[in-house]
């Protein structure tokens, strides 16, 4: 095993991997928590998907007016520059969530509701045209999954700098977000600005799910912000100790699910998702222990 | 005689603008008056209650007050300043406790959150220690680490006066203290109110279903009925009239409740 594991090390595309991929999901993590908290956990399903939509708008526009070029979008050095062009634009379309759920007073997930098959059809139809002007194909599987094993060493950088930026965000200025989460009310009364804070949650996740398709893609992307953050909210502890836990089990899940994966030789994102429903249901199991341990 | 010129020449005016100055407010919600021209002005050091029927529009008038409702029509001052820069001088305890349930918060990390203006990762000791003292003046010491979902109506009043207190406040603004809290708990806050307004010389805007803690405490009250203003003054003033007394306390008053068995409880 231990051989294994060093074999594992030596590779270079291995150790961007499992360094990138733990930084985005710890960023994921965080905001999971604050997600979860604000119960709004299909948000990061629907800016997933609206990923997707960006992307294909993006694909359109290169073939429009740029040199259209051929590639796996969202993989290889090349199919990157999908991925970074759709982000702001995927940053806007979560403001515009957050915009139609104050103004519409639309309750809960409505507002994500909506915009997630508007942005995914929106991407099919752009796609489409893109194939009608007769560009080169694009193929999107690895936008659709992941390939974080393709991470170039400019990918890591722009993968991890996203990362550690946003979970400096989380623990900082977050806090506001948290305490808006925790009673909008109240939190004004303290002096937070509560829509500023709600928009600032879309637009934090919209980035991070962007940052995550390398990772997980846009299918799979969602469980980086849901599961961590639900096992987390399982223990009775502070805000601050369930971001801690849940980062570390995002971390943790990444690592072991991307060793799984080569070991096996299975897709990574899939495989790191299934490794962390299993410590889901592992910590559930534990919990259900020790509170029964602590009710005899 | 206005509502202006009734509350001036009754207040104990002290030096600056007005505590709340409030002129030609209405507020509507989706097409739904809430509050229809309400004009008033309330000086620094009055205990003032509001009283009126459930739906009479005496919450969005709190919430508007603070500028956490928007109004359609008139304006309002807090201490001379915008609802959102003179809301810093007010403490304040909401009706119903709409907190997030299931949000990991203990007592101690509710007010050390009204401190920073954020919610607290880690609480400071001496965050910490401001938070005990608040919390001793209210009579929870023993709250201080208790998690919010396990506390009682009584407790959470309690937890919710000493976060209102702790920033040392100019102004209490308290949306029906008293419900949820036994009558023992009735009038240690009744008692904790009153000392605190003549002793800090606070400005207490308190709604209340209870005439006794009119009785006890008030120097000003307003009656409201269907979003306006129908009657203000001294209470002697306006606790005469039979149809006030009727309509105005009928609600939450556990005292008046029990004896007259139209009470919610």
């Amino acid at each position: 095993m231990i051989e294994f594991i060093g074999e594992i090390l030596a590779q270079d595309f291995m150790l961007r991997a499992l360094t990138g991929g733990a930084l985005v999901a710890i960023a994921c993590a965080m905001l999971g928590v604050l997600v979860v908290q604000r119960g709004i956990t299909f948000v990061g399903d629907g800016l997933a998907h609206s990923m997707f939509g960006a992307a294909g708008i993006i694909a359109l526009i290169n073939a429009i007016f740029g040199a259209a070029v051929g590639a796996d979008a969202g993989g290889g050095a090349y199919g990157a520059f999908f991925i970074w062009a759709a982000l702001p634009l995927n940053v806007l379309v979560g403001f515009a969530m957050a915009w139609v759920r104050r103004t519409g007073k639309l309750r809960g997930d409505a507002a994500i509701g909506i915009f997630f098959p508007i942005m995914f059809a929106a991407g099919v139809l752009c796609l489409a045209l893109r194939r009608n002007s007769g560009a080169p194909p694009l193929n999107m599987e690895a936008l659709l999954f992941g390939s974080v094993l393709g991470m170039t060493p400019a990918d890591l950088m722009i993968t991890a700098g996203g990362a550690v930026v946003i979970a400096v965000i989380a623990l900082t200025w977050g806090r506001r977000i948290a305490y808006a989460a925790f009673d909008p009310d109240l939190a004004a009364m303290s002096g937070v600005r509560v829509a500023l804070a709600e928009y600032a949650l879309f637009g934090l996740c919209a980035a991070v799910v962007a940052f995550s398709m390398r990772l997980a893609g846009v299918v799979l992307v969602s469980s980086l912000l849901a599961i961590p953050a639900g096992a987390a909210s399982l223990w009775r502890g502070s805000y601050g100790a369930q971001l801690l836990f849940a980062s570390l089990f995002a971390a943790i899940s990444v690592k072991v699910g991307l060793i799984l994966a080569y070991w096996i030789d299975v897709p990574s994102g899939a495989m790191i998702v299934l490794t962390m429903g299993a410590l889901f249901f592992a910590t559930m199991v534990v919990r259900a222990l020790v509170a029964t341990d602590a009710s005899h | 005689m206005n509502a202006d010129d009734n509350m001036r020449s009754k207040g104990n005016a002290t030096e600056g603008p007005p505590a709340i100055e409030v002129r030609g407010l209405s507020l509507a919600i989706e097409g739904r008056s809430i509050l229809h021209d309400v004009t008033f002005t309330l000086d620094r050091g009055e205990f003032l209650c509001i009283c009126g029927p459930n739906g009479a529009g005496k919450t969005m008038l709190l919430k508007a007050i603070l500028g956490l409702g928007k109004p359609t029509l008139g304006t309002v001052s807090l201490f001379g300043l915008l609802p959102r820069d003179g809301r810093k001088k007010v403490g304040y305890v909401p009706q119903r406790k709409n907190f997030d349930r299931m949000f990991p918060a203990r007592v101690v990390e509710v007010i050390a959150a009204h401190l920073a203006g954020a919610w607290p990762l880690m609480v400071s000791s001496a965050a910490r220690d401001k938070a005990a003292a608040a919390l001793r003046i209210v009579g929870g010491e023993h709250l201080l680490d208790k998690e919010l979902r396990d506390l009682s109506g009584g407790e959470l009043q309690r937890a919710f006066l000493a976060r209102a207190l702790v920033a040392d406040p100019e102004m209490l603004v308290l949306d029906e203290p008293m419900a949820g809290v036994d009558s023992k708990g009735i009038t240690d806050i009744t008692a904790l109110l009153d000392g605190l307004a003549k002793q800090r010389r606070l400005t207490v805007v308190m709604i209340t279903h209870s005439l006794s803690v009119v009785e006890h405490c008030a120097t000003k009250v307003i009656f409201m009925e269907g979003g306006t203003v129908m009657a203000w003054g001294n209470p002697a003033q306006l606790l005469h009239d039979p149809r006030i007394r009727e309509t105005a306390f009928t609600g939450h008053d556990h005292e008046h409740a029990v004896t007259s068995g139209k009470g919610e409880y």
